[in-house]
């Protein structure tokens, strides 16, 4: 290899390792913003116990409550229609103008910002469904814009499995529902699982979609119903950093720091169950 | 030897889109024989074999006409129960496919779809099928391993177990042994003329010397086309058509 030609390897080397590091140094670099300033406002009174004073003491327990409440609900609405929608287009939908405008539908919907859905569900089930700001309101709202991510990944997970498998099931005469429910969905239960709660992990940290449609400002005691407000971490955190003057900052950083936490568990237990299922290398 | 006839090809055209596959077929497979179709690559024997059983409904491009009979039945006809005559046509492919499942789930896994068995039916049914494959005094201690770990051989066999579970009357073979190395073809080759006591086989195989070994009538086909079909020994002796005596002459394809 001539020198200059060296010399380029290494110039182009270097120039990848860069945009390569560049994409940790954000990460880092919040992480440990939050983790420092928000260390010391974590405690158990702080995980257990609601707002006072107006939001500047106690804890930050109704939000997490609420949060934890959003996803649940997402989780209910989105998973079934989301893995059926996914397995009617992997193994039974035609390649014909119907498929193709479904297809083009998710990927439309996976480009909406999330304050039109937010402005969406106020719209639809706020106001024209009355179901007032909800939590079935707050948890629609964030099921649809989980919709298209869990159906990508459902779809990708279903078609990971072999053709040949389908083939066979059917030639030994299950029907084609029985080669879905005995071979596909068992082969593709840990990506569908997986892009599942990748999506909701975001949906827990969004904050347009729930601003009109459930989150409250204040409200110190537990949801009871469905059709109750909640407050929730992203939107409480919002509320700290622009509305509450004279807040110290450890309550903002540890707010931060708890959703912050919790999405990463979250991440965290997908990056799991996929580990999981790959070491037994199903083929 | 019983001749009569199981499967009946009559006129049978099959169409990707507008790519003619198959150009008028017409084929007798006598029962309890095995029948072996032969021919270079994208001949069409694979679309033949897999229109047999219906493998090509998955295909939406697909186009047929004519009709296929098995057991004086038209296949094609929209009143079939696809499923019980897919329990009666069994596929073995080219690549050994177990489910990755336990060896014994892999060919449970039919019965249980289909028959309502006791644990010691749905056993006995499982031993039975292994040991129709000689999987049986090397597995009968090991049912609870993943199909995965097997030899490529042992996956075939399981694979051929699996179908046989269902009690069908005919196995197509796609390739059954391209995946596998000499020795472990012999073996299955022998397994497969054990086979033909009970089932109608018919094998669709690159390797001509395996159709020479195994079969009994044999099927050239060219270009979507049959071009000659006959008892296995003529059709490899004295040919009648000279692209036939090309093809096998290693001269051609």
């Amino acid at each position: 290899m001539s020198s200059r030609a060296l010399l380029t390897e290494k110039i182009a080397f270097f120039c990848l390792l860069l945009c390569t590091l560049i994409i940790v140094i954000p990460v880092i670099l919040i992480t440990a913003v939050i983790v420092k300033n928000g260390i010391a406002g974590l405690s158990w009174e702080f995980l257990t116990q609601s707002p006072r004073l107006g939001m500047r003491a106690g804890g930050i327990f109704p939000a997490i409550v609420g949060t934890v409440y959003l996803v649940l609900g997402t989780m209910l609405f989105a998973l079934p229609v989301g893995i059926l929608a996914a397995v009617y287009l992997t193994e039974y939908a035609k390649d014909n103008w119907l498929t193709r405008v479904i297809d083009i539908a998710i990927v439309n919907l996976a480009g909406v910002p999330s304050v039109v859905y937010g402005l969406f569900g106020l719209g639809l089930f706020v106001v024209f469904l009355k179901f007032g700001a909800s939590i079935i309101a707050g948890s629609l709202t964030l099921a649809i814009m989980s919709l298209p991510v869990i159906i990508t990944a459902s779809r990708e997970a279903l078609n990971t499995v072999p053709q040949s498998f389908r083939e066979v099931s059917l030639a030994l005469g299950a029907t084609r529902w029985q080669t879905i429910r005995h071979v596909v969905l068992p082969n593709s239960i840990s990506g569908i699982v997986t892009g599942t709660i990748l999506a909701l992990s975001r949906a827990a940290g969004e904050t347009a979609p729930i601003l009109f449609t459930v989150a409250a400002f204040y409200l110190p005691r537990l949801p009871q119903s469905l059709f109750d407000q909640c407050m929730a971490l992203p939107y409480h955190l919002y509320v700290l950093s622009t509305q509450v003057p004279n807040i110290k900052p450890h309550i903002q950083y540890g707010t931060a720091l708890v959703l912050v936490l919790m999405i990463m568990i979250m991440n965290i237990v997908a990056i799991v169950i996929r580990s999981h299922f790959r070491k037994k290398k199903l083929w | 030897m019983s001749e009569r006839t199981i499967i009946r090809i009559n006129h049978f055209n099959l169409f990707y889109d507008q790519f003619h596959a198959l150009k008028d077929i017409c084929l007798e497979i006598p029962e309890k024989q095995v029948t072996a179709m032969i021919g270079p690559s994208g001949c069409g024997k694979s679309t033949l074999l897999r229109s047999i059983n219906r493998m090509n409904d998955l295909i939406d491009t697909v186009r047929i006409t004519g009709q296929i009979l098995v057991d004086d039945q038209p296949i094609y006809d929209k009143g079939l129960n696809l499923v019980s005559f897919r329990k009666k046509v069994g596929m073995v492919f080219q690549r050994p496919n177990p489910f990755p499942l336990s060896v014994y789930e892999n060919v449970a896994f039919g019965p249980r779809l289909h028959m309502k068995l006791t644990k010691k039916e749905l056993h006995g049914r499982v031993q039975q099928s292994l040991e129709d494959v000689d999987l049986w005094s090397d597995l009968k201690d090991s049912l609870d391993i993943s199909a995965l770990d097997l030899s490529g051989e042992q996956q075939q066999r399981l694979c051929i177990a699996r179908l046989l579970a269902v009690s069908p009357e005919v196995l197509l073979m796609d390739e059954p042994c391209s995946a596998l190395d000499p020795n472990a073809t012999q073996r299955v080759e022998e397994l497969i003329r054990d086979l033909k006591n009970d089932y109608t086989i018919v094998i669709v195989t690159h390797n001509m010397a395996q159709a020479a070994r195994v079969s009994d009538q044999t099927a050239y086909f060219y270009l979507g086309e049959v071009v000659e079909i006959g008892p296995t020994e003529k059709i490899f002796t004295t040919p009648s058509k000279k692209e036939t005596e090309d093809y096998i002459t290693g001269r051609f394809g």
